[in-house]
């Protein structure tokens, strides 16, 4: 963080926090190809970052490479403040009085944005990334359909999770890569994860910023193995029905998204997506009921998961804009 | 469309695909036709398919319908049926003109 980020914002904490670092703490990340810096005085946070851009490591940031914060704005209150683009903050979003979870979103969705902004040459789709064994499987649906709770049931039941919300598709390949980001729970999120009993870290359990590192994995690409198409039922009783991929295709029409590619084109990238996927609609029924349907169709949870460590960087995965420029 | 079921199968009409009109075909065999104009995706069945790609403006559905038998090795005057029908439900979706 620069002198002039620091004259810039008025909420930096003047006394030493008490679970402050010596000083303030440099990572360098570069996810899909977009290297950033994040900085903070704080132990929990150094924490909490790193873990949720494991994997995504990387020693040669460019010296103007966007910077973000996140620090506490009192030593005396939890009350966290994130910086984007440091020395740039008087343009951008300079937000206060958060607690370090909605201080650890802002941040993961302001970087999230930029890897969008960065990679229009991939297509971004709207879903949860899983793993049974060695297959990856993909639970797409719209908002509010359920996807992060039962996500985090499969991880409980031993299905590795890489993410609950976004995933990068490679247009020429057809190769998916779960985004890193916080899972966003709500309420009855919170509520399984406590009667699950799943195995949290302490500050992840008391800050509730889960992250894919959480449960022990790490985003690698691979093609589409399985794909679940998920909705709310009216039934106690859940439903599983094989469709076609065609079916499937016009649900994920809806869920993603390609800047740098026309409709049309996203159309001619299908069967690579596709090519052989199993295609599943649910309809969600009672909620221990609807996990049982899916596991079974699942399969076991199996061995061959990718676990964390991480392979050293994460720029050499899905090919690079340059690589990657004429996708269709 | 102001045609009538007998006009369509007494071959008086050369229906044509939409231009607006992409079909996709899936791996596993399924087909999505999605019209651009309306952002809508249907999915329609292989012989569906077979019957838009063949609404070439010049084929008449009989003739259609003689080489969709040929092709599904299928008794001839159930397959005009199902050919009339169908270039109907394609013409009510704008995805062919008759």
């Amino acid at each position: 963080m620069t002198d002039a980020t620091r004259r810039a914002n008025p909420l930096l904490p003047s006394p030493p926090d008490p679970t402050a670092l010596a000083e303030e703490a440099t990572d360098e990340f570069c996810v899909f190809g977009f290297r950033f810096t994040v900085v903070t005085a704080s132990t929990t946070a150094r924490t909490l970052i790193r873990r949720l851009y494991q994997g995504f490591e990387d020693d040669g940031a460019p010296e103007h490479a966007p910077a973000f914060g996140l620090d506490r704005a009192s030593p005396s209150r939890d009350s966290w403040y994130v910086l984007i683009d440091g020395a740039t903050a008087s343009e951008e979003q300079c937000l206060s009085g958060l607690t370090l979870r909605q201080a650890m979103w802002q941040l993961d969705y302001a970087v999230c944005l930029r890897i969008l902004a960065h990679r229009p040459d991939l297509m971004a789709l709207h879903g949860a990334t899983l793993w049974a064994g060695p297959e990856l499987v993909v639970m797409t649906g719209a908002s509010g359909a359920g996807k992060t709770t039962l996500a985090l049931a499969l991880a409980a039941r031993g299905y590795g999770v890489a993410g609950d919300d976004l995933a990068f598709v490679e247009p020429r390949g057809g190769a998916i890569q779960a985004v890193p980001r916080c899972f966003h729970l709500d309420n009855h999120s919170w509520q399984f994860v406590n009667e699950a009993q799943l195995a949290l870290a302490g500050c992840t359990r008391r800050h509730q910023v889960i992250t894919p590192a959480d449960l022990g994995l790490h985003s690698r690409p691979a093609p589409l193995a399985r794909l679940l198409v998920l909705s709310r039922g009216t039934e106690p009783a859940p439903r599983l029905e094989p469709i076609s991929q065609a079916e499937a295709a016009i649900e994920l029409l809806s869920q993603l998204r390609w800047p740098a590619g026309t409709m049309g084109d996203t159309l001619l990238a299908l069967p690579r997506m596709l090519h052989e996927t199993a295609c599943a609609r649910v309809t969600a029924g009672e909620f221990h009921a609807t996990v049982a349907l899916i596991a079974a169709w699942l399969g076991r949870p199996g061995a061959a998961t990718p676990q964390i460590p991480a392979p050293a960087s994460g720029c050499a995965r899905m090919p690079s804009r340059r690589q990657g420029a004429s996708a269709r | 469309m102001g045609q009538s079921t007998a006009a369509l199968a007494m071959g008086d009409v050369r229906p044509i695909r939409s231009p607006d009109v992409q079909l996709q075909r899936l791996p596993d065999g399924s087909v999505l036709l999605f019209h651009h104009a309306h952002n809508r995706a249907y999915v329609v069945t292989p012989a569906t398919a077979h019957v838009w790609e063949w609404c070439d403006g010049a084929t008449s559905p009989s003739k259609l319908s003689d080489t969709l038998a040929a092709i599904y090795d299928a008794d001839r005057q159930r397959i005009g049926r199902d050919v009339v029908a169908v270039l109907y439900d394609l013409a009510a979706h704008g995805l062919v003109t008759i």
